[in-house]
C-alpha cells in the first residue's frame, strides 16, 4: 500500500526538504499544504495517510491543526508526524497532550524522519 | 549641580531648599530644548526603523530563492546519479551475458578438429584471454558505491539548506523585536504631541519560533525523545 503523506509548513524550503527525504527513503505520494488551515482542508477534499506537520504556522498552527485532526471523527486516527525548531521540554509535553504520534527538532537527518516514520507506521495499521 | 539635580531637589524638598518658581521655570525652559531635540532624534530614528525590517524581510526572501535553486541543482543531480545507477546496471547486466558467451564460445573451440583450430587460432587466444578474464564486476560495484556515496552527499547538502527556514525565523523575531521598539519610541514621541497610542503591526502572515536555532547537537531530539518514552509507556 502506498501511504500518502501531507506535509505542511510555512515554510516552502522546509515542505521541499522534507517530501525530498520522504521519496529518498521509498516514499513518493504527497501532497502539501502552508499552515493547518489548509491542510485541514485539503485533508477533507483530497485525503491522506500521514501528516508530517510544523509547529509555527500562521493561520492555524500545528498544534491547532493536531487539536482540530484529533477532534475530526473522520481523520482522528490520522497519524501526525510533528517536526519543529521548538525543542523545549514543555513544548514536547504540549504536544504529546494534544496526542502527536511523534516529534522531531529541527534540523533533523533523513534516517532521524525515517525512524520515526517506522515507529509511528508500527504502531498503526499502515505498513509500507 | 546640574539641571536634572536641581528638579529633583526642588521636587524633593520645595520648601526648605528655598528656591523659587522662577528658578523652577528657569530649568524648565533649560530642559524644552533638550526635550525637542530628543523628540526629534527619536522621530528621525524611529522613521529608519520600518526600512530596516524591510530589509530583513528581503533578506529572508533571497536567501528563501537562493535556497530553491540550491535544491534544484540537489535534485538535478540526483536525478543524473540516478540515471547513471540504472545505465551502470545495465552495462553490468550486458557484460554478465557477453562473459557467459565468451566462456561458451571458448569451451566450443576445444572440440573443434585441429583445421578448424588452426582456423581460428588467432582468434582463440584472445578468447581464453577474454574468458580468463576475471570479470570486472567489483570495479562496477566500487562505481555504483562511489554514486550512492554521492547522493548521500547531496541529501546531505539538501538537509543543511534546513538553515534558511531556521534563521528565517530568528530574523521574524528580530523583526517583531524591532516593531517593538518603534511602537514604543512612537508612542513616547506621541506623548509630546497628545497623539493617541499605536499599536505594534504585527504580520500575522508569518509565524516563528524566536528561540530557533540550527544545531547538530542531538541533545535536544534526545530529551524529546525520552519525554515521548515517558508517554508511550505511561498510556
Amino acid at each position: 500500500m502506498a501511504i500518502k503523506f501531507l506535509v505542511v509548513d510555512d515554510s516552502l524550503t522546509m515542505r521541499r526538504i522534507v517530501v525530498n527525504a520522504l521519496k529518498a527513503i521509498g516514499y513518493e505520494s504527497c501532497i502539501e499544504a502552508a499552515d493547518g488551515k489548509e491542510a485541514f482542508g485539503k485533508l477533507q477534499s483530497e485525503g491522506a495517510d500521514f501528516v508530517i506537520s510544523d509547529w509555527n504556522m500562521p493561520e492555524m498552527n500545528g498544534l491547532e491543526l493536531v487539536k482540530t485532526i484529533r477532534s475530526s471523527s473522520a481523520f482522528s486516527d490520522t497519524p501526525v508526524l510533528m517536526v519543529t525548531t521548538r525543542g523545549n521540554k514543555d513544548d514536547v509535553i504540549e504536544a504529546m497532550q494534544a496526542r502527536v504520534n511523534n516529534y522531531i527538532v529541527k534540523p533533523f537527518t533523513p534516517q532521524a524522519l525515517k525512524e520515526k516514520l517506522d515507529q509511528v507506521l508500527k504502531s498503526t495499521s499502515l505498513v509500507k | 549641580m546640574n539641571n536634572s539635580d536641581l528638579l529633583v531637589e526642588i521636587i524633593e524638598k520645595p520648601v526648605t531648599h528655598g528656591v523659587g518658581m522662577n528658578h523652577l521655570l528657569k530649568v524648565l525652559k533649560d530642559i524644552m530644548p533638550m526635550m525637542d531635540e530628543i523628540k526629534n532624534t527619536v522621530e528621525n530614528t524611529s522613521s529608519n526603523i520600518p526600512k530596516a525590517s524591510q530589509q530583513l524581510s528581503t533578506v529572508s526572501q533571497a536567501t528563501e530563492n537562493a535556497t530553491m535553486e540550491i535544491l534544484d541543482v540537489v535534485d538535478d543531480m540526483g536525478q543524473r546519479i540516478e540515471k547513471v545507477e540504472k545505465g551502470l546496471k545495465i552495462i553490468e547486466t550486458d557484460l554478465v551475458q557477453k562473459g557467459v558467451l565468451v566462456q561458451r564460445l571458448a569451451q566450443s573451440i576445444d572440440s573443434f578438429g585441429d583445421e578448424q583450430k588452426k582456423l581460428i587460432a588467432v582468434f582463440h587466444k584472445d578468447l581464453m584471454q577474454l574468458a580468463e578474464q576475471p570479470f570486472k564486476s567489483e570495479m562496477i560495484g566500487g562505481l555504483c558505491q562511489e554514486l550512492a556515496d554521492v547522493r548521500g552527499l547531496s541529501m546531505n547538502i539538501a538537509m543543511s539548506l534546513q538553515v534558511q527556514d531556521i534563521t528565517s525565523q530568528q530574523i521574524e523575531g528580530v523583526r517583531h523585536m524591532i516593531e517593538s521598539v518603534r511602537t514604543q519610541l512612537a508612542n513616547a514621541v506621541g506623548r509630546f504631541d497628545g497623539k493617541e497610542l499605536e499599536q505594534p503591526l504585527i504580520d500575522t502572515t508569518k509565524a516563528f519560533d524566536s528561540d530557533a536555532k540550527y544545531s547538530k547537537d542531538e541533545s535536544r531530539q534526545d530529551d524529546a525523545d525520552s519525554i515521548i518514552a515517558q508517554f508511550t509507556n505511561n498510556h
